[in-house]
């Protein structure tokens, strides 16, 4: 293990340490004992048979929306709107499982998850074109075009694709009818809702640790994101870059929605996104947009999600508490990536 | 004779110690000013003149001298202590803020109050007296944004005055003025002076020295050259001091080259800079095969334009760039570099190289499409590393290992990359600016060695330098460039080569 990568772990670990301390006062604040909630964190989180499949299961979407958004941010665009692909994957994987008849399970899965693909991808395109030709600041356009999908989904559901027998005009009850069982993800352990998805979620990352270490694409998306000035300089056609990788990033967030659907909810449902797109942006950046760490960190964000929830039925400690915890360690770890960016910089500066 | 002088600056000595390279910025100079003088500080790039007067005002401390001021010793920490001492500076780069009026810049920071308030008439009342009483006629309502360049030095001068500046430091002030513009200034500082005020200004324009400057001190490196009255002397004898060599140590290493190939062709380019001013004017040359043309020339005067035009960078607005018979005017950077045109930029660490990055990935940009670097759509990644041992074996780039942060490289091997990859790429021509600047004496050597090298292979070197030394040791052949233009052009083999280089980059044709 190089010296670096030790010395980079090493200050990930403190920060660590440090999130829990400051975490545990808020705790104690409360009027509780940090240290038993900890436990039950941990152990919500990776003990017992129960809670460790429920743990992978809430990783798997994250490991996908993860990887969207680090494919993005690592070309230099910050799409935050993965949010809404999820949606539009969401609803694209549920009508071709309701209204698509007559394939073979393998066929019609795959058939879902690429129309999915190319409606989320397809649904960021405006964004991109005008960020990648015109400069215009894609962290609010995507960021819009998330609420605009949410609201579009709700409206088609509402009006258009309801169950027809289930009709209901509450809000909370929009959704679709169920999908054909030939679209659904196969269940690896009853009751638990671990399904295939995590296969998929496995051959995404593997993808994308493939596209950015081996091929020309991958490293010049690398440069433009870390230096557009030196691979515009160098040749590469960095409009171009920035175009793709927004929308090949809305594509991946759509499959994430699409997994949920047809491995969880089996119907598009109100709701049914739990912020998935939202959290995988915090899941790429603990990562480092790094193709190994990003599912780690997936892994990691989706066991304290679940040991959190664990920790609130089994503790005095509220939900609200929780959450300050969870976003303290998050800041912790993606602060601990300021001290490398620090460095370099100051070491530029003063060799110009 | 000390009684004359108002400011007297002994035994400066500045030095700052970069790791690999060291510079002496300020080698024990002593600089006086007379009361009520007007005295030009004149002197090539890296002359240490810009250092000596940032010590004056504040935004330096010198390692080794004193400062007496009125028969006093004093210590400028800052730039407000300087402002207290009643010495002011005008910078080159004007510190106005853009959307507020004349009045409102003149009391920024020391704004009159009327109660709670700002006192914007008594600011008004301000800047309408002291502007007449100079006849620096300037607004006061005007937004800075919508002045001319010169109302906005006006301005700053009229800043600096507001303060109580009795010593007023100018950094090359006509760099963004008209002729008629300059005339004015030059009244100004007549009025200025006459009123008691002290004028020094730094410029590398000669005639201006002798049109309106009373006393004269030229630097070099580091270093005082001597110190004059203008009127007895000459600009020849001030280019000599500008630039003149105590000894040729500076070695010719080129062989001149006659007949062969126009590489690149430059005809009448015009183009403009960021504020909307012509930064090259009817620019014309070429380069031959073979040949290493040494641009030189005080910076600002062009040379960064021209390379960017040349290198699809920058918009022209007239004008042809014809490359091996190829008009390449209206390509775009990505395809003039596919052409086989290699550029070791000035800006080495945005533009040069990818400072997050690690040495493997730097050496390989621009050849990472290619065989053998790649087959389709994947990398090669045995070839590569093949590729990067290769070049950091060949340029001797000293280095922990291949995949090692680039930052982790000292300045010189940092250039060694840069040099290492466009020299691979390049074919027939490379266009190389300030390739050995901060660099260390082992690896200029070396560089310098690799462009001898690369030019007889047949490439044409275009070679940006504000490094006379450089200049004078490498090339075929010399152009200047003043003012945006080629002021003239000069074979390396005359006599009195430096002070005709010196007297160019002088303005003085």
């Amino acid at each position: 293990m190089s010296k670096e990568l030790l010395q980079s772990l090493l200050r990930l670990l403190i920060a660590l340490i440090v999130a829990l301390i400051v975490s545990s006062l808020f705790i104690i604040f409360m009027g509780e004992n940090p240290l038993i909630a900890y436990r039950q964190l941990f152990k919500g989180a990776f003990v017992g048979k129960a809670n460790i499949i429920r743990s992978l299961r809430w990783s798997t979407p994250y490991i996908i929306t993860g990887v969207a958004a680090a494919v993005a941010f690592r070309a230099g665009v910050f799409n935050i709107g993965i949010e809404g692909c999820v949606y539009i994957g969401g609803l694209s994987a549920a009508l071709v499982g309701v209204y698509v008849t007559g394939l073979p399970g393998p066929l019609h899965v795959a058939l879902a998850v690429v129309v999915a693909m190319i409606m989320g991808g397809f649904w960021l395109v405006l964004p991109a074109f005008l960020r990648a030709f015109y400069n215009v600041n894609e962290v609010i356009t995507t960021w819009m075009f998330s609420y605009i999908s949410v609201l579009l989904c709700q409206y088609l559901v509402t009006y258009h694709f309801y169950d027809p027998f289930e009709i209901s005009q509450a809000a909370q009850q929009v959704r679709t009818s169920y999908i054909a069982s030939s679209a659904r993800l196969s269940q690896l352990i009853p009751p638990f809702q671990l399904n295939t998805a995590i296969f998929i979620a496995l051959g995404i990352t593997i993808l994308f640790f493939l596209f950015s270490q081996r091929t020309t694409l991958g490293y010049e998306l690398e440069m433009t994101g870390l230096s557009p000035d030196f691979a515009k300089y160098g040749g590469i056609n960095i409009a171009k870059i920035r175009f793709y990788a927004i929308i090949i990033s809305g594509a991946i967030g759509a499959i994430a929605g699409a997994t949920e659907i047809m491995g969880v909810h089996f119907r598009y449902i109100h709701g049914f996104s739990t912020a998935i797109g939202v959290n995988g942006i915090l899941v790429a950046l603990m990562g480092r947009l790094n193709p190994i760490t990003v599912p780690l960190a997936a892994i990691f964000f989706g066991s304290l999600q679940n040991g959190a929830r664990v920790m609130e039925r089994t503790s005095n400690v509220s939900l609200d508490t929780i959450n300050i915890m969870v976003s303290i360690i998050v800041m912790s770890i993606t602060a601990e990536g300021l001290y490398e960016l620090i460095r370099v910089k100051r070491k530029a500066r003063k060799e110009e | 004779m000390s009684s004359n002088f108002i400011l007297e600056m002994k035994g400066i000595v500045k030095v700052f110690p970069l790791a690999e390279n060291p510079v002496i910025a300020n080698d024990h100079v002593d600089f006086s000013i007379k009361k009520g003088e007007i005295h030009a500080l004149v002197g090539e790039n890296g002359a240490g003149k810009t250092t000596l007067m940032n010590i004056l005002y504040g935004m330096y401390t010198q390692d080794e001298g004193t400062i007496i001021l009125d028969g006093m010793n004093i210590n400028i920490e800052d730039p407000k202590k300087a402002i207290s001492y009643g010495i002011g500076m005008v910078h080159q780069h004007f510190v106005l803020i853009p959307s507020f009026t004349v009045a409102e810049n003149l009391i920024f920071g020391y704004e009159p109050h009327k109660g709670l308030f700002v006192d914007l008439n008594k600011a008004r009342q301000l800047a309408s007296e002291i502007s007449q009483k100079y006849g620096l006629e300037v607004d006061p309502d005007k937004k800075i944004q919508e002045c001319s360049l010169s109302t906005q030095q006006r301005v700053e001068i009229l800043k600096i005055l507001l303060r109580g500046a009795s010593i007023l430091i100018f950094d090359e002030p006509t760099a963004v003025l008209t002729p008629q513009e300059t005339k004015e200034l030059f009244k100004a500082f007549r009025e200025l002076a006459q009123d008691g005020k002290t004028i020094i200004f730094i410029t590398h324009k000669l005639r201006e020295v002798m049109a309106v400057a009373e006393r004269v001190t030229v630097m070099q490196k580091g270093q005082v050259r001597g110190v004059v009255n203008v009127k007895d002397t000459s600009v020849e004898e001030l280019a000599r001091l500008m630039v003149g060599r105590d000894v040729s140590f500076t070695q010719r290493r080129v062989k001149r080259v006659s007949d062969s190939d126009k590489i690149l062709e430059v005809d009448n380019l015009y183009c403009l800079d960021e504020r909307g001013l012509l930064a090259l004017k009817d620019v014309s040359f070429h380069v031959k095969a073979g040949e290493i043309l040494g641009v030189a020339g005080v910076g600002g005067n062009g040379q960064n334009e021209l390379v960017e035009c040349l290198t699809g960078l920058r918009e022209t607005i007239n004008g042809d760039i014809i490359y091996k018979g190829r008009k390449i005017i209206k390509f775009s950077a990505v395809k003039i570099r596919n052409l086989g045109v290699g550029h070791i930029p000035g800006q080495r660490y945005t533009r040069g190289i990818c400072k997050e990055s690690d040495v493997l990935k730097n050496l390989i940009m621009g050849a990472h499409k290619k065989h053998p670097l790649s087959k389709s759509i994947f990398l090669n990644l045995k070839q590569i590393d093949k590729y990067a041992e290769n070049l950091i074996k060949n340029y001797s780039i000293k280095t922990s290992s291949k995949d090692a942060p680039i930052m982790n490289l000292s300045g010189g091997n940092v250039q060694k990359c840069v040099v290492a990859r466009e020299f691979t790429l390049a074919r027939d021509l490379i266009i190389a600016e300030e390739p050995t600047r901060g660099v260390d004496i082992g690896a200029i050597e070396f560089i310098h060695t690799q462009l001898l090298k690369k030019s007889e292979e047949g490439n044409a070197i275009i070679m940006v330098s504000t490094d006379l030394d450089e200049i004078i040791a490498l090339s075929s052949r010399i152009i200047v460039m003043y003012d945006g233009c080629i002021i003239g052009e000069v074979s390396p083999d005359i006599t009195f080569l430096e002070e005709k280089v010196g007297l160019l980059m002088a303005g003085i044709a």
